[in-house]
């Protein structure tokens, strides 16, 4: 079954006008948030198929949209999956950072249980192996005037046979001599058609030189790591269009009060030089 | 006791006469008391007055009665033979057809005690110049300060005992018309008004009768369209929800909306109807513009409490228009043009006097924004209205509304398709008066009512539509002068497509999303009943049956909403609810200028917007009808008004205070999918609603200087379980305090200038109160649901209109209409994001690159400022 080709297309002539409409009546502003004092566990723990060092962050909830992250680095946390175990120690180079003890890789058709330790609580969670399809064509923009070019559209934005994310890695700093020369996109297919993904806000335009190097991954999804991705994706990327929907919590499969989300995913990656 | 020997003694006080007849000076206590007399009178022909003598002299009473009732010159056949007093009297008052008493041995005589006899005055109401039936025109009876209104069709009906009176017709913007006319049967009397003025809202015109119990029914509210054209306009056009927005108790979502909440109810749960047509998409540009064109509709009714039986089925509010027939008499030619839109009317008579026709046709004209920036774009909606009204004979009427309304945005930039979307409206009916008698009217009417939108690729397509029609007759008995019945039923049918997709199946495999089909039965009883003259009842029932039809598939669902079973079901109806919806008011005239009221209505809806959108936006919208899962949504109302009439001043006070349960809400799971979702309907969670308020309304309809300010407290919370933690909420209607005044000031006799202030409290939404990190991205924790609150809303629109005619009489008429919107440009907000950086021309949009060390900034969406318009109108 193939894929609905870039439904994404039915959408130009509502861009438009939601320019026309709205882009020139939003204006930056302030408003006072009412921040409440209780931290959460979030866990962000995506493992993959990769025979690597697979890697989790633990951290708090914060009040301020920009305030810095605070890292939680005594957890213990061991991933258990066919009475085999595995242990995560933290990164003391980076708060919130663990890493499998020695390199593993998730396999098809396992249940992996995660628990973590921390403050007298007790975090656990559980996930299987989703498939991964081929790797989409990646295409790119040129620049009209420019010798930059932009990614074109990652994937398909629906398919009914497989959800998937995308990591968009590119780094320009060999070109330019610059570290920060780097950008980190995400884009999704899910088998649901959102009204914010139909219509989305502007967004912000990534622009590269020509040999920039390109790391596509692919993350084949679960229904339920689907489901919390599109509910992140409306709440940030989407969010804010002209269709807006009722605000509300991701959902989460991490028990006790805990936040975030335990993944176990099948990955393809690619590596291209734009051009 | 003083004897009197001659019965011809009158006794005359206004009209009356009285006599006292004395036969003898026989003490009568003696004759009565003493054995009864025999009495002997054999005649063939003898006059009244003799036999009174003889009765008299034999049996020694004597007689009083009212000399109207006797003539005593008048002969009669009368014979009796050795018969008693009684036997005697008994024949007489049979012969003379009265009846008598005897009262301390004096026979009375008095008109027989018979049931009063009315008569029905009966007839049509219309504009001498049009012939155009006149709606809620007021017919009063001067001697007895007492009237009816015109119904939706101009038609009325009074009883009243036979005599001489003064009939007052009477309405705003007409010469008011008065009737001597003596009535001993059943009289038709149509009565043609002449107009006053032409196209400028009233002002100076005196209340036609004082009797407030008539003049008002409270709980309903009529919008004059002339007071709606009067109104500041919108980007040339006086939106039908701008009005509505200004009167107590009913909210618009915000700028750019055509959503509206009436008393705390759901957008939903409003219908428009045309002519007894529903209008499920009344809006377009997104909802800028409505479908309403003020130059078509005749009458404007809204019902937000105390919905009568023969109205519904929406929880919230009715709004009901009357279009215009169509002149009768001339042809007519009217238009307006402005800087987006333009509009043409024609009315024409077919047969004159007979028949007519009323046509008009609207269209956008906005392509000069942005056809040079956008040369591939097409952007514009377009109405066509048709009115057809024939007159058959006296007691025959047809009428038949045809309504089109149509939105295209479509991008043509792609050689081989189109991309865009297109939303349609059709509704028609065809209504049938017909007049059994002057005590019942009928009307029936055959209605439908269609709504689409599609969103399209050419050929591929996703679609959500909704479909029905309808047979109601509706039945209006005028029994008494105290006591006003209607009754009927109504019969519909419903399709629905809440979104499904055709797309080449060589390209991709979509879920299969099933039609609906339904029907829903009414039968209903409304009556009035005068029980005093200071009190009214006002009670009625609305009996629904609701049935889903097969053939259908449908999921039954678990208590986590995961699908539990598949049920496939054949031809026929799978799935029923019956309802019986009550309503009762109490009407008390506390003195003839004020009244007070108290109501209570129970309502049911069967259709449910699917939509988890809070955008002011409309299109793509699904609708669903109550099915085995979604049942349908139901509502209490209670209600006390007070109303005032200051006749000196010529002011209206009104308030209104009222209590609303609201049962089946549709909320939503968060992040819900309501799109190309065979599985919907465990998308929809449902609560309750509980809203309350009181509002206040201050109305000057006379005058120069005339209009009305309006203020509402109130208050609407939800409690839906598994949202919110189960806890209640304030719902996003939730806006404590609401403000509207419209002015309208003459300032000349050719120019009027009118303002409109409105100030509300802004709506609730969900802030973040927390952050979490994931995929580098910063991603909103919520609190409570609808802890914020937006800024309050304020907005002043001003408008001038000139009339260039120097007279009235000239048959070309025209003015100019100078108008802005939000006059003094203040921000309304009606949105707030947390994710947004400064893009390329430093405007906010979201950010793409996690990495980016650019720090996230909230940003704010306010719509119209200050937006200037100038409309020419015109009428041939």
């Amino acid at each position: 079954m193939q894929i609905l080709p870039n439904i994404s297309r039915f959408v130009p002539a509502w861009l438009i006008l939601t320019m026309l409409l709205i882009s020139a009546c939003e204006t930056f502003t302030e408003w006072p948030l009412q921040p409440e004092s209780d931290t959460r566990l979030v866990v962000e723990a995506i493992l993959t198929d990769e025979r690597i060092h697979q890697e989790m962050r633990l951290s708090k909830s914060y009040a301020g949209i920009n305030d810095s992250v605070p890292g939680v680095a005594d957890a213990e946390i061991e991933v258990e999956a066919n009475g085999v175990s595995y242990r995560f120690l933290p990164d003391p180079s980076e708060a919130g950072l663990y890493r499998s003890q020695e390199p593993f890789k998730v396999l098809d058709q396992l249940l992996y249980k995660l628990t973590i330790h921390w403050q007298d609580s007790v975090y656990t969670a559980s996930s299987e192996l989703s498939f991964v399809g081929p790797l989409p064509r990646i295409r790119f923009q040129k620049h009209p005037r420019r010798d930059s070019m932009a990614l074109g559209d990652v994937g398909n934005i629906f398919s009914t046979s497989q959800q998937a994310m995308y990591e968009v890695n590119i780094d320009w700093s060999h070109l330019v001599n610059d570290s920060l020369a780097r950008a980190r996109m995400f884009y999704y297919t899910f088998s649901s058609v959102h009204i914010s993904e139909l219509i989305r806000p502007s967004r912000e335009r990534i622009w590269f030189p020509t040999g920039s190097i390109v790391i596509v991954k692919k993350f084949g999804l679960n229904d339920d790591f689907a489901d919390y991705l599109r509910a992140m994706a409306i709440e940030t990327d989407w969010n804010g269009t002209f269709y807006y929907t009722d605000s509300g919590n991701l959902p989460t499969n991490i028990s006790s009060d805990g936040i975030g989300f335990f993944s176990t995913c099948a990955v393809l990656s690619d590596t291209l030089i734009a051009e | 006791m003083t004897p009197k020997h001659s019965f011809r003694s009158y006794l005359l006080h206004t009209g009356l006469f009285w006599i006292l007849c004395c036969f003898s000076h026989l003490s009568l206590h003696s004759q009565v008391s003493g054995p009864s007399p025999s009495i002997s009178i054999q005649s063939s022909s003898i006059e009244v007055g003799q036999v009174l003598a003889e009765i008299s002299r034999q049996a020694g009473v004597d007689f009083s009665y009212n000399s109207k009732l006797i003539d005593p010159d008048k002969r009669i056949s009368f014979s009796v033979e050795q018969a008693s007093l009684k036997e005697t009297l008994d024949q007489l008052s049979k012969i003379l057809r009265l009846r008598y008493t005897i009262i301390d041995g004096q026979v009375i005589f008095n008109a027989l005690k018979k049931k009063d006899r009315w008569v029905n005055i009966t007839g049509f109401l219309s504009d001498l110049a049009s012939g155009e039936s006149l709606i809620g025109s007021m017919v009063g009876l001067k001697e007895l300060a007492r009237g009816a209104f015109t119904n939706e069709f101009g038609y009325y009906s009074i009883s009243v005992k036979p005599g001489r009176y003064t009939l007052v017709y009477a309405h705003i913007g007409y010469e008011r018309v008065e009737k001597l006319i003596e009535i001993g049967s059943d009289i038709q009397a149509d009565v043609a008004l002449p107009p006053k003025s032409y196209n400028m809202p009233e002002v100076v015109i005196e209340p036609a009768l004082k009797d407030i119990m008539n003049k008002k029914m409270l709980g309903e509210l009529e919008l004059n369209p002339d007071q709606l054209r009067g109104m500041p306009e919108f980007a040339g056009e006086a939106g039908l929800v701008n009005g509505l927005q200004s009167l107590p108790g009913i909210k618009t979502h915000s700028d750019g909306s055509a959503f509206f909440y009436s008393r705390g109810g759901e957008r939903d749960q409003n219908v428009i109807i045309i002519d007894d047509a529903p209008i499920y998409n009344p809006s377009h540009l997104f909802g800028f513009y409505s479908m309403y064109i003020p130059d078509f509709a005749k009458n404007v009714k809204v019902y937000k409490s105390d919905m009568p039986a023969m109205v519904g089925d929406r929880l919230s509010s009715i709004v009901s228009i009357r279009t215009k027939d169509g002149n009768l008499n001339n042809v007519k030619l009217s238009g307006a043009i402005n800087p987006f839109v333009y509009r043409l009317s024609l009315e024409s008579p077919i047969v004159k006097k007979k028949s007519s026709l009323f046509m008009t046709f609207r269209r956008s004209n906005f392509e000069w924004v942005y056809r040079r920036s956008f040369p591939e774009l097409d952007l514009n909606f377009m109405d066509i209205q048709l009115k057809l009204n024939h007159k058959i004979n006296d007691k025959n009427r047809l009428y038949m509304t045809t309504i089109w309304g149509s939105d295209v945005l479509q991008d043509r930039s792609s050689e081989n398709s189109r991309t865009g979307i297109l939303w349609i409206n059709v509704a028609a009916s065809l209504r049938w008066n017909h007049i059994f008698g002057p005590k019942l009217f009928s009307n029936t009417t055959l209605y439908t009512g269609n709504y689409v939108n599609r969103l399209f690729l050419t050929p591929n397509y996703w679609v959500s539509g909704l479909g029905m029609g309808g047979l109601k007759s509706d039945f209006t008995h005028y029994a008494t002068p105290s006591f006003q019945s209607r009754f009927g039923f109504d019969f519909q049918g419903y399709s629905f497509d809440p979104g499904s997709v055709s797309i080449d199946s060589a390209i991709a495999i979509l879920p299969s999303i099933q039609p609906n089909y339904s029907r829903k039965n009414v039968v209903y009883y409304q009556a009035r009943w005068d029980v005093r003259k200071k009190i009214r009842i006002n009670a009625g029932v609305r009996l629904l049956n609701w049935g889903s039809r097969g053939p259908a598939t449908y999921y039954t669902f678990d208590d986590q909403y995961e699908v539990e079973d598949t049920v496939s079901v054949g031809d026929g109806v799978f799935n029923e609810y019956v309802n019986l919806d009550p309503r009762l008011s109490v009407q008390y005239q506390l003195s003839p200028s004020s009244q007070l009221k108290l109501s209570f209505g129970r309502y049911h809806q069967y259709l449910h917007q699917v939509s988890n959108s809070t955008s002011p936006f409309t299109t793509l919208e699904v609708w669903l009808p109550a099915t085995p899962n979604v049942q349908p949504q139901s509502s209490r109302q209670w209600s006390l008004s007070y109303l005032t009439f200051l006749p000196d001043q010529k002011l209206e006070i009104s308030a209104a205070a009222y209590y609303k349960t609201l049962s089946n809400q549709i909320d939503y799971e968060p992040h819900a999918i309501t799109y190309l979702n065979p599985l919907i309907e465990g998308e929809l969670r449902f609560g309750e609603t509980k809203s309350y308020g009181i509002e206040f309304l201050l109305k000057k309809d006379f005058g120069r200087l005339n209009g009305w300010m309006g203020y509402t407290y109130s208050r609407v919370f939800r409690q839906t379980e598994g949202l919110n933690e189960g806890r209640r909420y304030r719902a996003f209607q939730d806006r404590p305090h609401d403000f509207s005044m419209l002015i309208h000031y003459q300032i000349r006799k050719r120019l009027l200038l009118s303002t409109y202030w409105t100030s509300y409290s802004g709506s609730t939404f969900s802030s973040p109160t927390g952050f979490l990190r994931f995929n580098d991205q910063s991603v909103p924790i919520y609190g409570e649901r609808n802890n914020d609150r937006l800024p309050a809303y304020h907005r002043m629109d001003v408008s001038l209109q000139w009339k260039l005619n120097r007279y009235d009489t000239n048959p070309f008429q025209h003015n100019l209409t100078f108008s802005i919107n939000n006059f003094l440009a203040h921000q309304n907000i009606h949105a707030i994001k947390f994710n947004r950086i400064p893009g390329a021309n430093a405007s906010p949009v979201v950010q793409a690159n996690v990495l980016s060390e650019e720090a996230l900034r909230t940003s704010q969406v306010a719509l119209v400022r200050f937006l200037p318009s100038i409309t020419y109108r015109f009428t041939l």
